[in-house]
């Protein structure tokens, strides 16, 4: 198989000046990061003033957590819909004038919205378990299998929201959505987040189950599944992916 | 060089069909193709730079058939801007070498060499929506030869440019076709086009004779 794309950071750079140039989108992220510092520091004055909560408390805040985690996440993959993926088929013949163009353009969409959904996600996760004082969740293999199942749906979304741009929003006005579209998307963008939820929220459960001495081993089999099922999601997008990169070529 | 034979392609939504039976542009010379409004200038350019697929009959850029691959080889100046209106020349150009693999260092030797026709420098770090239609013509053209391609095809070369242009343009495409690029020029003006180009065709209702 040849190479698909000629994918180099000036792409994604470029894809983030295309998000970052547009005063909405700017505004909301810097809104995102405001309230996301606010949340952090009104859940430390709450932890704080109960001086070392229970571990069922932490257990509740950390669930907390990983719900606010998705708002950033799809806010972030709206704002690549409405304010660079519209500009960038605004000015598709670039793309199809230059090597492997389309494939390239389609993919930095995606790394450029993982990249900066990341960078709004990961820190907020990170700074309430570290500020907020959530000592059960200070363990090493916790996090990383934390992140590494919340990194794999991340990128598994993003793919997703630009791949059903590309195949269910009208091409000839600039990936514009109808009704329809908006409606589709909202339906499967919630039943996947949702989807994601359950199966973090299983893994959590049993991290309580150890956390509280109820296991004795972890890492465990059940923490492997949650990761497996995170590359799950990726492997089905990037197909998703694939699907649309060939609509598009073929346009 | 660029050899078109028996090149077919029906467009339904523009109830016109392309068809060009014969059309040979050697190395370093310029080709006009005049017609007028909606004869097919704009989609007969965008199927021999290789943006419309799907066509019978051939297509040569060089001694080799049109395909993806030889995107590289074509640089193309649309009739629209394709440009990013957020980013700046600089920001676009950088962009586009690294796509075509090309030194970023070549920036600024492009844009001294291309100074000679019109002057960018000064439009380096503006963005590409405030600018002028003439402006932003030029940028198109610098655009459109970053890349050192050995084929360019201009859809409308004298759009957003004043009669005091068509000279430019024409010492352009001069100073183009010394270094060995065959230039396919498509425009409406005739007389602009009969100046800047070598040798003049007619396109009408899709028709090139």
């Amino acid at each position: 198989m040849g190479k698909l794309n000629n994918m180099n950071f000036s792409v994604i750079k470029k894809d983030i000046i295309l998000i970052l140039r547009s005063r909405p989108a700017l505004i909301t992220i810097s809104a995102l990061l405001l309230i996301e510092a606010v949340l952090i520091l009104y859940s430390r004055g709450i932890i704080k003033a109960e001086s070392g909560s229970d571990i069922s408390r932490q257990f509740s805040f950390m669930q907390n957590y990983v719900l606010i985690f998705y708002f950033p996440l799809v806010l972030v993959s709206i704002l690549n819909l409405s304010f660079s993926l519209s500009k960038e088929m605004g000015s598709f013949l670039l793309a199809s004038l230059i090597p492997l163009g389309e494939s390239t353009f389609l993919r930095s969409k995606v790394y450029s919205t993982v990249i900066l959904s990341v960078l709004l996600t990961f820190p907020f996760l990170y700074s309430g378990i570290v500020f907020c004082g959530l000592e059960s969740f200070q363990n090493l293999s916790f996090l990383a299998a934390t992140s590494f199942y919340l990194l794999f749906f991340s990128i598994s979304l993003c793919t997703f929201t630009v791949y059903y741009a590309i195949c269910f929003f009208d091409g000839d006005s600039c990936y514009e959505p109808g009704v329809k579209g908006i409606i589709g998307m909202m339906f499967f963008v919630s039943a996947f987040v949702l989807s994601s939820f359950i199966v973090y929220s299983k893994g959590l459960s049993r991290y309580y189950n150890y956390a509280t001495g109820f296991r004795k081993d972890y890492p465990n089999l059940e923490i492997n599944l949650m990761i497996g099922t995170g590359f799950i999601f990726l492997i089905v997008t990037r197909i998703m992916l694939r699907i649309a990169e060939k609509k598009l070529i073929r346009e | 060089m660029i050899k078109i034979r028996d090149l077919k392609r029906s467009f339904i939504e523009n109830d016109l069909e392309i068809n060009c039976q014969n059309l040979t542009v050697d190395t370093g010379t310029t080709c006009g193709v005049c017609g007028k409004t909606a004869s097919g200038k704009t989609l007969f350019s965008q199927v021999v730079s290789g943006v419309i697929k799907n066509y019978s009959g051939s297509i040569e850029i060089g001694m080799t058939e049109l395909s993806s691959t030889y995107r590289k080889k074509i640089g193309y100046l649309p009739f629209k801007n394709i440009l990013y209106n957020d980013m700046t020349l600089k920001e676009i150009s950088v962009f586009l070498l690294s796509q075509y693999k090309v030194p970023e260092s070549e920036f600024d030797l492009k844009l001294d060499w291309f100074s000679q026709f019109y002057d960018l420098r000064e439009l380096v770090k503006r963005k590409i929506s405030s600018l002028s239609g003439g402006q932003l013509q030029y940028i198109k053209y610098f655009i459109s030869l970053i890349h050192s391609p050995s084929v360019l095809i201009i859809d409308e070369p004298f759009n957003g440019l004043g009669d005091e242009s068509v000279d430019q343009v024409r010492s352009l495409f001069d100073e183009v076709n010394r270094k060995g690029v065959t230039i396919l020029a498509l425009s409406s003006h005739a007389e602009y086009l009969k100046k800047a180009a070598g040798s003049i065709r007619y396109i009408t209702d899709g028709k090139i004779e």
